[in-house]
C-alpha cells in the first residue's frame, strides 16, 4: 500500500532523479514546471540540489566576467576587427 | 544599416562582401566571439588568432549560409569547430553512449538521492570559489564545458545550442546533466575535504 502511494505521489511530482536530468524549466511544458515546483516543495535534498547548482552558475558567471575585464583589450579587438573588414572587403 | 542579421537583404549583402554590410557584423560579433573563444582557451592571444580565423572561414562559407539559422547561431558553430581543431590533440569527448560511473550511483534504483547533496552553506566554501571552480571546469569534457557557457553566461535557446554543437536536444540533456553533475560532486568534495 505505501509502495503504491509513494508510486502515485512520484507520478504527480516526479522522482528526484528524473527532475536532475530535466532540461532547463524553459523548455519544460506547464504541467511539468508544476510537477517540478511541486517535488521542489517538499523535496529538501532537491532544494539544496537547486541552490548548489545556481550557485555554480553564479560563481562561473562571475569568473567569465573577470577573465574578460583581464583579458578583454578593446584596441587590439578594434585592429582586429579593422583588419578582419580590409581583409574580406579586398577580396 | 540593416540592423537584423539574418535577412535575406542582409545575408545577400554579405555574400558581395559589401562593406557596410562586413562592418556592421564584424562590429557587432567580434567581441561576443572572442569572449567565448577567452572562455574555452582562457589565452587572449590564441584566442585572437582563432578569432581571425573564424571570420575566414565564416565568410568563405557564407555562400552556402542559407539563412535556416541565426548568423549568431551559425558563427558560434564555426568558432566552436576551430577551438575544436584547436584542442584535438588534448580533447576529452564525452562518449554519450558510455554511462558515468560516477553519476549513474546518485540515485537508488527508486530514483531518490543515495546521499543528499551538502547544504548550502557547507557547500558555498567549494561553491563560491572561482579557483576551485576552474579547477572543476577542467575535469569536463570539451563539449560538455561548451555547452554549459552557452547556456549559463550566453543563455541560448536549447535549440540553437543543438545547432551549434551539433548534437541532439537528447544528446544536449545528457551532457549538460553530466556537466553540472560533474561540477557539483567536484566542488562538494572540495567543500568537504581537508581545504581547497
Amino acid at each position: 500500500m505505501r509502495k503504491l502511494l509513494s508510486n502515485f505521489i512520484h507520478k504527480l511530482v516526479f522522482r528526484c532523479e528524473s527532475l536532475s536530468k530535466m532540461p532547463y524549466k524553459e523548455d519544460l511544458g506547464a504541467v511539468d514546471k508544476l510537477r517540478a515546483r511541486a517535488h521542489f516543495m517538499i523535496c529538501k535534498a532537491c532544494q539544496r540540489y537547486k541552490c548548489q547548482m545556481d550557485m555554480i552558475s553564479d560563481t562561473y558567471k562571475e569568473s567569465c566576467r573577470e577573465r574578460e575585464d583581464t583579458c578583454l583589450d578593446q584596441e587590439r579587438l578594434s585592429q582586429v576587427e579593422n583588419d578582419v573588414i580590409n581583409k574580406i572587403c579586398k577580396k | 544599416m540593416e540592423d537584423n542579421f539574418s535577412s535575406p537583404t542582409f545575408i545577400e549583402q554579405l555574400k558581395k562582401k559589401e562593406p557596410e554590410a562586413v562592418e556592421a557584423l564584424v562590429k557587432k560579433y567580434n567581441t561576443i566571439l572572442f569572449r567565448g573563444a577567452l572562455v574555452q582557451l582562457k589565452d587572449p592571444v590564441v584566442s585572437e588568432e582563432l578569432l581571425q580565423d573564424t571570420w575566414s572561414a565564416f565568410f568563405d562559407a557564407i555562400d552556402r549560409f542559407e539563412g535556416k539559422s541565426h548568423i549568431r547561431t551559425f558563427l558560434f558553430g564555426i568558432l566552436y569547430n576551430k577551438i575544436r581543431e584547436k584542442r584535438r590533440d588534448q580533447a576529452r569527448f564525452v562518449d554519450l553512449e558510455t554511462p558515468d560511473p560516477i553519476l549513474e550511483t546518485q540515485f537508488s534504483e527508486n530514483g531518490d538521492w543515495r546521499d543528499s547533496p551538502i547544504s548550502p552553506e557547507a557547500f558555498a566554501k567549494a561553491g563560491q570559489d572561482k579557483i576551485a571552480l576552474e579547477d572543476c571546469l577542467e575535469g569536463l569534457g570539451e563539449n560538455q564545458r561548451q555547452a554549459f557557457y552557452l547556456k549559463e553566461v550566453l543563455g541560448e535557446s536549447t535549440e540553437d545550442i543543438c545547432k551549434i554543437l551539433d548534437v541532439s536536444v537528447t544528446n544536449l540533456g545528457v551532457l549538460v546533466y553530466r556537466a553540472k553533475n560533474r561540477l557539483r560532486k567536484c566542488l562538494e568534495a572540495k567543500a568537504v575535504g581537508p581545504g581547497i
